[in-house]
């Protein structure tokens, strides 16, 4: 080939090229001309009546009140109801981000069904009345052969009276394995159920409260009712007030919520119970616990004698004789001083309140850590008096829910009578069904939730959905449980729906918001509650006459009769007014603005919903239902239980019939192994709490910003140990389990301690959108068999080693 | 004329972020694509920004709030080449985003990194594009953006007022970040109104102003964390 | 090869060497200008893409906000001083070895504006709309200074570049050969008469003398981009002088590059002699001593004032990200050149060029230092994002080197790189008007008629006029 290039050539070319240039728009006005043809700029807003609708957040079981903005058809803001009693016009980022919920570009448009297998499934989408029709078929077979007990409804926390209709529609068809996922208050709950009695509605007035003791609770950060807590800080720190209120975070990291509070105590993980126990030393040996109330109302707390003549240590002697300052300065690594001042702290600012004692919402914490930090309440007498620990009453119509339906059902799946706590524990149900005991489980619904990806042993939950036949999901989402399923129906996003809440956790008073659908459905899509009112009408029966009704909103429309039947509460109203009417009522009245069901409903309907806003301190009938009727540092229930599980004692390393095991102490922690020297303790954070947001950019661009991360995982490290390791900011590291490995960007963070190591939860998705599969789960390296043995939960510690990748 | 501003009570700021998101949804601040993230291309007129001190366990953070501070001198509108930014006199720092020529001189001279560019067309993929505000306008690539005090609002809540025949109130006009603050940690109004609540609490000897020393005389006014002082041993009666 | 009929040279003696670039073309031109153009077409596709898609194709972000291109555009309007600012000082100073170097001085700084001018532009969000700079100016803005004096500098170098060129234009006319009608038009009817030979004298002159506070004050302006901000580092009132004299230490050291290629294939070296190499090395050396002295004296002035917003950039500089940056730029600015020209045995032509790449290469190092780490540790705490270039900006960076090149190289086709009539001129009438000039100042009676001082030992610079 001739390389030659001569004059001419050579100009033919160069003129070509500069005629392209020139076409194609060096010249100013080709330039503009030229942009605007190659990209269509301007993003065209359509415009309409403005309007404002109220709704109800359920991103997280909190139920904060929404205000939405609407522009013709459109949902544009997402705003706090300024009525609702729970946020008061606040709100958290999750829930203004409920617009990228309800317009998510992945959202399941219509009912999908599974035409491959289980490991690889191929989605199609069916009709609304194909997809019921199969249900129908399956849950009327297995009634047919008498297996209607092996069906499992596995549902989230949100909505109340949903849950009350999902509960009743799964009596009346004949099986009691209604489950629900653990909650980040189990904890409380479960101290609150061995030593007052309680099975349910720990609350705390966090507000009223003049010393807060935090046992590495994510306080702000997600934990109970995120809002409410929030505004309470707020309230705490209202310059005009005065602040009175102090905030005390014990932690091992520096959390965003220690970060906040107005002291970090930073110490050894799994010792929160040691430390509870050290600041009861100091409450007793310095005379500051509250002795009548103590006295009065507790059992256990001094030695004492049973039925049998049998002694026993109270809670003051194991404390006296083995947590001693020093001994607690030891396990803790807190200096003795701190402990001290803590205690005192805490003795002196009445009303003072301690909480916590557990990880996060997806991991169980260590029981004895909860009982420890209950027991500090009592001693100061903080318990049903305002900034204290209370038990918020049931709302009209809870109690009757259970006796609806067959009264004669088989045995729970995964909860029995022998069991310690009285609620279904979700993390059992996949060594029950891979067991296939008591019963193989035939059919599993799911709502509101997704355990294979949340559950600390979510891979084995995963496992066993293999084994279950048929799998129905309602999520709205591909999740990795709905991945599982053979049929997806999914529900409407929050805003196309009926709301419906009750009462956040730790939130004090009944509740029930109510508001109607905000816009028409986006998609194909339909209100589980529909779905199950069908399922209902065509399969007859007793359910059929259980589930009467024709529409979701006709049920809501009785559940709300039955708040007026009680007599008693006010539909939302200013705080102004709340105060008033809280008022008016302690002097023996009450004015409501309503005078039938329809006005109540109408009312709900204008203002949000219905609360009961005053307390009754001191109804210790109510409170406090241990069989000894007292507040018990020695949980009497507790002791029966350990009787019945010998090998309790023997995990523990204690005798049997060690008091110890009733009482709350300090249990033994594991040793470091060599291999994995570095603990890795998983972080809640406030974006992605439970597991669920890391499909929505708006919180994933705000996830990680104390270490600047986005859209990833990091791995937390104190960069001591990072330089000890050879490790730079920014790498790419592997983190190594016995059960597991995984890449992570390491991020230097001087508020983790030099021993641990810290990752995030609720990233690492496998399924779904594009925009959540990012990152990685923590909980898969993190071992989840702590409590699979004998039911007592017990905190995890999961340790691991990382290298460079 | 009233003169804007914001008080940030630092005391009562849980760092979570509301603000952040509450802006974004207000105006149509899109988001990036994670790639673009990793670039620290976000978009965010209004950020929390960490600042971590000390070594452990004897270490603090301050997490601050940090929107445009709609300086009274900024640096930002003296070096745009075409006035596509400058101030109000109400002393909203502006921006015309159809007239910005995309030269980010602007986003360089701001010393508080509080303005931003768009890099790409923002994007708004599948139905996310019917949650857009009709009161702010989208912004094509190649423009720099900021907070604006949410000025569609205070345009709303004049227009609003003068309907009503009166003059504009206290509280009438809220940016959305303010009014979503869960903590109530966030106060705006008019800094020349001696009475107004943001006046007030800029006189507080909490007040700071974020670098002031730089002479850019933010009025986003910040007020310093304090201390607990010791409680009360009486306990409050029931 | 091609030999075509040129009309006669032969009466332009011995300097008919000057226009045989004109008149014959080697086929290895066409090869290096096909390749340059390669390179062009390539910057051309990257801007369309960065058109199309964004400014996101680059690897900028926040909080680097400029990068390359603003880099580019400080370092092309820097090697703008080649040409016009020496030019004219040596001009001005009848300094006489000037006449064989002018030309290709001023050439380098006209077309390297346009590629300066072009960093911006590229650079720009909305280039579309960059007109709004003249519709909506803002004379607040040191930006739009810069408009107004690179503009200003534009038109000002470029009479200067035009000016001397009409005479030779006239020669390229009266000799025939290709594209006649062009010199013809482009001669203004120069006759080579006392009169216009006088004007053009006056005129070279007033425009010597307003071409050099011009170029002054462009780099004065560029550096005050930065200097006008109150960013760490950037807010410094020294960097006018102290990037002014960075630019004409690159633009002596691209003057020197360019004479050397052009002696190379030109053939030139009767014209280009080692003592051009020498004198620019000694200038060379002496700026890069002042350069040393601004650098020192402005990090000293950082780190002894111990402001924390300065020091995180300064550290960021001299031991962190950019340390190799940093320290690249100290060997290549200072050690290496002042090593090649303080030593008068290697400061010989191959000498002088190996500085003066080290140079150019360390001038680019400076500005990027002294741009991107700024940005990158602003006050605000803020994400460890490290700005990196994506294939967009390196593509317009070689792009727009290359089709500099490529002009400059265009240019010598069309015009003669060294000036015949002043080269002619000073064969002429130097010699005399030199030892007239000596004598004036020389102590002692007036001298007897002829010389006592023969040219080319002349060095040292006169101020005095005649």
């Amino acid at each position: 080939m001739n390389l030659r290039v001569n004059r001419r050539k050579f100009l033919q070319f160069a003129g070509g090229g500069a005629v392209g240039v020139a076409a194609s728009g060096v010249t100013l006005q080709g330039l503009s001309t030229l942009n605007a043809a190659l990209a269509a700029e301007e993003v065209q807003v359509p415009r309409g009546p403005e309007g404002w609708s109220l709704s109800v957040c359920s991103l997280c079981p909190a139920g904060c009140g929404l205000r939405v903005r609407m522009i013709g058809k459109r949902a544009v803001k997402i705003q706090g109801n300024p009525l609702h009693p729970v946020n008061r016009g606040g709100l958290c980022p999750r829930g203004l981000a409920g617009l990228q919920v309800l317009y998510h570009p992945d959202r399941l448009r219509a009912p999908q069904k599974n035409v491959g297998n289980r490991e690889s499934p191929r989605w199609k989408e069916i009709s609304w009345d194909e997809a019921i029709e199969t249900v129908v078929q399956r849950l009327r077979e297995l009634r047919n052969r008498n297996q209607a007990h092996t069906v499992a409804l596995v549902s989230g926390h949100g909505g109340h009276l949903r849950q009350r209709l999902f509960e009743r529609f799964l009596r009346s068809y004949g099986s009691p394995n209604s489950l629900r996922l653990p909650s980040g208050l189990d904890g409380a709950q479960a101290a609150a159920y061995l030593q007052q009695g309680v099975s349910e509605g720990v609350a705390y007035d966090l507000e009223g409260t003049h010393y807060l003791l935090s046992f590495g609770v994510n306080v702000l950060e997600g934990w109970g009712s995120p809002v409410s807590t929030m505004r309470a800080f707020g309230a705490w720190r209202d310059s005009a007030a005065g602040r009175v209120t102090k905030f005390v975070q014990v932690e091992p990291r520096l959390s965003v919520t220690a970060a906040r509070a107005d002291e970090w105590v930073a110490l050894r993980p799994g010792t929160e119970a040691a430390l509870a126990l050290g600041i009861a030393y100091v409450l007793i040996t310095e005379g500051l616990y509250d002795v009548r109330f103590v006295a009065e109302r507790t059992f256990g707390f001094e030695d004492w004698h049973d039925a049998k003549g049998r002694a026993h240590t109270g809670f003051r002697s194991l404390v006296l004789s083995e947590y001693r300052l020093n001994d607690v300065a030891a396990i803790t690594q807190i200096p003795v001083e701190i402990i001290l001042r803590l205690g005192r702290e805490f003795g002196r600012n009445r009303p003072a309140l301690a909480i916590g004692g557990h990880q996060s919402s997806t991991l169980p914490g260590d029981l004895h850590a909860s009982l420890a930090v209950h027991s500090l309440n009592a001693l100061v007498g903080s318990l049903e008096v305002p900034g204290g620990a209370l038990v918020r009453a049931e709302l009209p119509g809870d109690a009757e829910t259970g006796s609806r339906g067959r009264n004669h059902l088989p045995a729970n799946l995964v909860h029995h009578d022998k069991a310690l706590l009285p609620w279904a524990d979700l993390t059992r149900l996949p060594d029950a069904i891979l067991s296939g005991k008591p019963y193989a489980l035939q059919a599993l619904l799911v709502h509101g939730a997704d355990p294979v990806f949340t559950l600390p042993n979510g891979e084995r939950f995963a496992q066993a959905l293999k084994r279950v036949p048929f799998v129905v999901s309602f999520s709205p989402f591909l999740d990795e449980t709905s991945a599982q399923a053979d049929l997806i129906l999914p529900d409407h996003t929050d805003l196309e729906k009926w709301q419906e809440s009750a009462s956040p956790p730790t939130f004090p008073f009944p509740l029930q918001s109510i508001s109607p659908p905000v816009l028409e459905p986006v998609h194909h899509t339909r209100d589980t509650v529909d779905v199950l009112l069908a399922l209902a009408r065509t399969l007859g029966g007793e359910v059929a006459s259980a589930l009467p009704h024709a529409t979701g909103e006709e049920f809501l429309r009785q559940q709300v009769a039955e708040i007026f039947a009680a007599q008693a509460g006010y539909t939302f109203t200013t705080s102004l007014e709340e105060t008033w009417n809280r008022l008016s009522e302690r002097s023996g009245w009450w004015v409501p603005t309503y005078s039938s069901a329809n006005q109540l409903w109408e009312q709900m309907k204008q203002g949000g919903g219905w609360w009961e806003p005053t307390y009754y301190y001191g109804e210790w009938n109510r409170v406090l239902r241990t069989p000894s009727g007292r507040f018990e540092f020695y949980s009497q229930r507790l002791a029966q239980w350990v009787a019945q599980h010998p090998e309790v004692a023997k995990e523990s390393g204690l005798e049997p019939g060690d008091d110890r095991l009733c009482l709350p102490h300090q249990t033994r922690l594991p040793d470091t192994p060599k291999e994995f020297p570095l603990l890795l303790v998983p972080v809640e954070i406030l974006p992605l709490v439970g597991g669920h947001g890391a499909h929505l950019p708006y919180l994933q661009q705000i996830a990680g910003q104390h270490v600047f991360a986005h859209w990833d995982s990091w791995l937390e490290m104190n960069p001591q140990t990072a330089t000890k390791l050879g490790l730079e900011d920014g790498d790419w590291v592997w983190v190594e389990s016995p059960l597991g490995r995984a890449k992570v960007r390491l991020r230097f963070y001087e508020g983790a301690r030099p021993d641990v190591v810290h990752m995030p939860l609720g990233y690492g998705r496998t399924q779904g959108s594009a925009w959540g599969r990012r990152g990685n789960n923590p909980l898969r390296m993190i071992p989840s068999d702590g409590q699979a043995s004998a039911g007592l939960p017990r905190g995890t510690q999961t340790y691991v080693r990382v290298y460079k990748s | 004329m009233p003169r804007w501003g914001m008080v940030v009570d630092l005391t009562k700021c849980t760092a979570c972020q509301a603000c952040v998101v509450a802006c974004q949804t207000e105006n149509n601040v899109p988001c990036v694509e994670p790639e673009q993230a990793a670039l620290g291309r976000i978009i965010s007129w209004l950020k929390v920004l960490p600042e971590i001190k000390g070594a452990y366990p004897r270490i603090s953070m301050q997490l601050m709030p940090l929107p445009c501070l709609h300086c009274d001198s900024p640096p930002c509108i003296r070096v745009c080449p075409v006035g596509a930014t400058g101030i109000t006199p109400e002393g909203v720092v502006r921006q015309i985003f159809a007239r910005c020529i995309g030269c980010r001189y602007c986003t360089n001279a701001c010393p508080y990194t509080r303005r931003m560019f768009n890099w790409y067309k923002p994007n708004f993929p599948g139905e996310l594009q019917q949650a857009l505000n009709p009161d702010v306008t989208v912004r094509p690539k190649g423009v720099v953006e900021k907070c604006t005090l949410c000025h569609h609002r205070l345009m709303q809540a004049k227009e609003r007022a003068r309907a009503e025949g009166r003059a504009l109130a206290e509280g009438d006009y809220v940016p959305a970040c303010v009014e979503i603050c869960p903590a109530n940690a966030m106060y705006f109004g008019d800094l020349d109104d001696p009475d107004s609540k943001v006046a007030g609490l800029a006189r507080s000897p909490r007040a700071f102003r974020y670098l002031e020393d730089l002479g850019t005389e933010p009025k986003v006014i910040y007020l310093t964390e304090g201390e607990w002082a010791g409680g009360k041993e009486k306990p409050r009666q029931p | 090869m091609e030999k075509k009929s040129h009309g006669n040279l032969e009466a332009l003696g011995p300097d008919a060497v000057l226009v045989q670039p004109i008149v014959a073309t080697r086929s290895s031109f066409y090869h290096l200008a096909l390749a340059l153009l390669g390179f062009t077409t390539f910057a051309f596709f990257a801007w369309l893409h960065q058109l199309r898609w964004g400014l996101g194709t680059t690897g900028l972000n926040v909080p680097v906000y400029w990068g390359f291109y603003i880099t580019n555009f400080v370092f092309f309007i820097g090697i703008s001083h080649a040409g016009t600012l020496i030019s004219a000082i040596l001009r001005l100073c009848h300094a006489e070895w000037r006449r064989s170097i002018t030309r290709a001085a001023e050439v380098i700084t006209v077309l390297v504006l346009f590629f300066g001018v072009g960093s911006v532009i590229v650079d720009l969000g909305r280039p579309d709309r960059m007109l709004n700079v003249l519709k909506h100016p803002n004379f607040h803005s040191p930006l739009l200074w810069d408009v107004c004096s690179v503009s200003a500098y534009l038109l000002a170098s470029s009479i200067y570049l035009y000016l001397p060129l009409i005479p030779d234009i006239a020669i390229l006319r009266d000799y025939g050969g290709k594209y006649t009608r062009f010199y013809r038009l482009l001669a203004l009817g120069w006759q080579g008469t006392k009169r216009q030979r006088h004007l053009l004298d006056r005129a070279i002159a007033v425009m010597a003398v307003l071409v050099i506070p011009i170029a002054i004050s462009v780099h004065t302006v560029v550096s005050w981009v930065f200097g006008m901000t109150v960013q760490p580092m950037w807010h410094s009132t020294i960097f006018g002088p102290y990037f002014v004299v960075g630019a004409i230490f690159s633009g002596i050291a691209s003057l020197i590059i360019a004479m050397a290629l052009i002696r190379r294939i030109y053939y030139l070296q009767h014209y280009l002699k080692a003592v051009h190499f020498d004198n620019l090395g000694t200038l060379l050396l002496v700026f890069a001593l002042l350069w040393f002295y601004f650098t020192f004296a402005e990090h000293l002035t950082t780190f002894y004032g111990r402001d924390p917003a300065h020091l995180v950039v300064f550290y960021s500089k001299l031991t962190g990200r950019y340390a190799p940056l940093f320290w690249g730029m100290v060997v290549t600015c200072f050690v290496i050149p002042v090593g090649i020209l303080c030593r008068r045995r290697t400061r010989t032509v191959t000498g002088t060029v190996a500085a003066s790449i080290s140079v150019l290469v360390g001038m680019w190092l400076e500005r990027f230092a002294i741009v991107v780490p700024t940005l990158s540790r602003p006050r605000v705490p803020w994400s460890k994002v490290f700005y990196s270039p994506t294939w967009v900006e390196i593509g317009i960076t070689l792009g727009f080197g290359a089709t500099f090149i490529f002009l400059y190289m265009l240019f010598t086709k069309f015009f003669p790189i060294v000036s015949i009539w002043e080269v002619q001129e000073g064969r002429e009438v130097a010699l005399e008007e030199v030892a007239k000039r000596i004598d004036s100042y020389m102590p002692g009676p007036p001298a007897v008629e002829g010389a006592r001082f023969t040219a080319g030992t002349e060095g040292a610079l006169q101020l005095e006029g005649e």
